[in-house]
């Protein structure tokens, strides 16, 4: 089985295989491109990815090994074909898998995912976010988001105000 | 990513593409609420999309949007959207609505006037701006005599999409009648448009007479307003111009005693308007045209500040005198801002840009040349010019743009110029300039290059600490002693095919930006392919 060493930002070495790892389409292209400038066609690929510490990308390939039956969403899917597959596609492993992480780490996540190009990790990550508001007053927001009001003066009314009108109707 | 740097909302981490993607799932209740959490949030939900909805109240169809830039809400009127056949009608509730919103947008001939005067009572002391688009006349009078005055209203747009008639003609001259106007006192901003999609499709032109009717008819409105106004914008397009000029019989105009009379008191009346800013695409010149009052507005002007002129149709290389129009204004030394797209004769002499030391202060300076007329094979057009140096030192933002229709034409600064540029225009912001790579012709080895920039003018390009975005369109040439092609194929095809050239060398340009810029993206659409590679940088790409 041809393997890949992919490096995480802080050392960390992961061997996957290579089959495994073109499912990001970053990996995928770096791999394409070591070989052809490799002489050596058994060399093994090395790739550093400056800007994913060893958490993080330990859970994208962990996410990525759960997944590597699933079709591969095209990178560009738009709103009108791809919209929906982050919720019709989220099994009880993706629930069980995000479910203790903490916002911080699921922005990284989310970071990591676009950075590796791994769609469908993406949406997962976008829409979790996206559920931690949806349905909440600005309050539970803050909360949740640990978040303190930066208004000034009547700034937060007048944003209110702007949007009353359009809530009402 | 260190842990130790996140600071504490989440989203400043993101990139701005990664927020929206994540905004974008949300509805629309969740998305205003985001506006409300913090200022970034406000900030980013704002950026990330326009929030437009239908509203269906009783048997009216209203689209409003939130625009992302500032915070105003727009309102929609349609007459028929959809397909639908109900009829804007006014209630309370719509009244409501606009009574929140700072501007109104009219959109179709068959809105009903009564009805919508009923909605502006509620509207009437809030609404900063109308924009009327392709309405019909019976909308006006209506909608502002109901006795009370609109006492926010600054900007008022009337936009139409068909040739100017008499029915044009009517709907500005109704705006400009004693009914209406003691309800604008305020009014600061007209902005009148012309615009056809493709003249080609028209079947009946209008008549001269309907074309200088419709003149009249706007040069009315401006003098009614011209008290209050300090903003004037006449915006036809290309489409409009070449249909009037090539298809009605201007000349055959005959005016009475009355007409020469009331040409004689509008062009008298529109010296007494004083503004600030004054945008025009002028129909034709005053040859075919006699009766054009558009620079008579810009000859009275003693304060202007900003300038916007475009005319396909004046050649400045025939008139050496006063080739720039800006200064026909009494007092040029108040522009800040000017913008200019002029058409030249192809072998014009190099255009002198002595003029623009008239104006001290000069912050934005946009010029565009090009070709008003093509004769025979096109081939390049090199646009030359002398004494830029003497270009005001205070400029903020300086573009020689290439038209988009005419690829032909090429603003064409030495080296020498480039240098000063970089040397002389440090608060620099904005900078679109049209830069070349020569390389020698076979017999031409070891001459002297002439490309107009190197690595270290680039870089000092570049470094301006001011500089927020700039487009350079880098365009390879062959030269042949002092001769510059771009493109070599005995003429026959002028185009280098960008195909067929190597773009290291615009790598390397590439490459110094990324220095400072971080990642930039090469622009090559199928327009510019053939023979530019622009590389552009818009202050959000800046670290």
């Amino acid at each position: 089985m041809a393997l890949v060493r992919v490096i995480s930002s802080d050392g960390a070495a992961f061997l996957v295989s290579q089959r495994l790892a073109k499912r990001s389409g970053k990996l995928k292209t770096e791999i394409e491109t070591f070989r052809k400038s490799s002489d050596n066609s058994e060399a093994q690929p090395e790739i550093r990815i400056v800007t994913i510490r060893a958490e993080i990308l330990r859970l994208v390939l962990q996410w990525l090994q759960q997944h590597q039956n699933d079709p591969v969403l095209p990178a560009n899917q738009n709103e009108q074909d791809g919209r929906g597959d982050a919720e019709m596609g989220q099994s009880q492993w993706d629930r069980d898998f995000l479910a203790p992480m903490d916002l911080g780490i699921v922005m990284e996540l989310i970071l990591a995912a676009n950075h590796l190009e791994v769609k469908g990790l993406l949406d997962i990550t976008c829409k979790l976010v996206e559920s931690k508001i949806t349905g909440r007053t600005v309050d539970e927001i803050r909360t949740a988001f640990k978040l303190k009001s930066d208004f000034k003066g009547n700034e937060e009314e007048q944003t209110r105000l702007e949007n009353r009108w359009c809530v009402e109707n | 990513m260190d842990q130790s740097k996140r600071r504490d909302d989440p989203f400043k981490d993101l990139p701005p593409e990664m927020s929206f993607e994540i905004f974008s799932y949300l509805n629309k209740e969740s998305f205003l609420v985001t506006r409300r959490v913090s200022k970034n949030w406000k900030f980013l939900a704002d950026s990330s999309r326009k929030l437009s909805f239908t509203c269906d109240l009783t048997d009216a169809t209203i689209s409003t949007v939130v625009n992302s830039k500032e915070v105003i809400s727009c309102v929609r009127i349609h007459d028929f959207l959809g397909g639908s056949k109900h009829v804007v009608s006014g209630t309370r509730g719509i009244g409501r609505v606009l009574s929140a919103a700072d501007s109104i947008q009219l959109i179709g001939r068959s809105i009903n006037g009564a009805e919508v005067g009923k909605m502006m009572k509620f509207a009437a002391g809030s609404l900063k701006e109308i924009w009327f688009q392709g309405c019909h006349s019976s909308l006006i009078r209506p909608m502002f005599n109901f006795g009370k005055p609109f006492e926010c209203l600054r900007k008022l747009t009337i936009s139409f999409n068909i040739l100017p008639t008499h029915q044009e003609a009517h709907f500005l001259q109704t705006l400009s009648s004693p009914f209406v106007a003691p309800q604008l006192r305020t009014l600061e901003h007209l902005k009148v448009i012309y615009e056809l999609v493709e003249h080609e499709a028209v079947v009946n032109y209008p008549s001269a007479e309907e074309i200088f009717s419709n003149y009249m008819a706007l040069a009315h409105l401006l003098l009614r307003y011209g008290t209050s106004l300090k903003n004037v914008e006449i915006v036809r397009n290309d489409e409009v111009r070449n249909a009037i000029i090539d298809h009605v019989k201007t000349e055959a105009l005959q005016f009475s005693e009355v007409q020469l009379d009331e040409l004689q008191e509008c062009e008298e009346g529109l010296r007494e308007i004083q503004l600030d800013s004054y945008h025009t695409n002028v129909l034709g010149d005053e040859g075919e045209f006699p009766w054009i009052l558009e620079m008579s507005l810009l000859q009275s002007q003693n304060n202007l500040k900003e300038l916007f002129f475009e005319n396909e149709r004046c050649f400045i290389d025939q008139i050496p005198h006063q080739p720039f129009p800006f200064l026909l204004s009494n007092n040029p030394e108040h522009l800040t801002k000017i913008n200019m797209s002029l058409s030249i004769s192809p072998g014009h002499e190099p255009i002198n840009l002595a003029a623009f030391s008239q104006c001290p202060v000069l912050k934005v300076l946009w010029l565009e040349f090009y070709l008003g007329v093509s004769t025979g094979v096109q081939t390049i057009n090199y646009i030359g010019f002398e004494n830029l140096e003497q270009l005001p030192k205070t400029i903020k933002s300086f573009h020689l743009k290439p038209r988009h229709e005419d690829t032909y034409s090429i603003h064409h600064l030495t080296r020498d110029q480039v240098r000063w540029i970089a040397a002389n225009l440090k608060g620099l912001e904005s900078i679109w300039l049209q830069l070349f790579l020569t390389i020698p012709a076979v017999d031409q080895v070891g001459a002297e290059s002439h490309s107009n920039f190197d690595v270290p003018t680039f870089m000092e390009l570049t470094s301006g600490l001011a500089l927020k975005d700039f487009n350079f369109d880098i365009l390879k040439v062959v030269q042949f002693g002092n001769r510059l092609e771009v493109g070599v194929d005995n003429n026959l095809n002028p185009l280098v095919f960008m195909e067929l050239i190597s773009l290291e060398d615009v790598r390397e340009y590439v490459r110094i930006c990324e220095g400072k810029y971080g990642r930039i993206v090469v622009n090559r659409n199928e327009e510019d392919r053939v023979r530019r590679v622009r590389i552009a940088v818009a202050a959000t790409n800046r670290n």
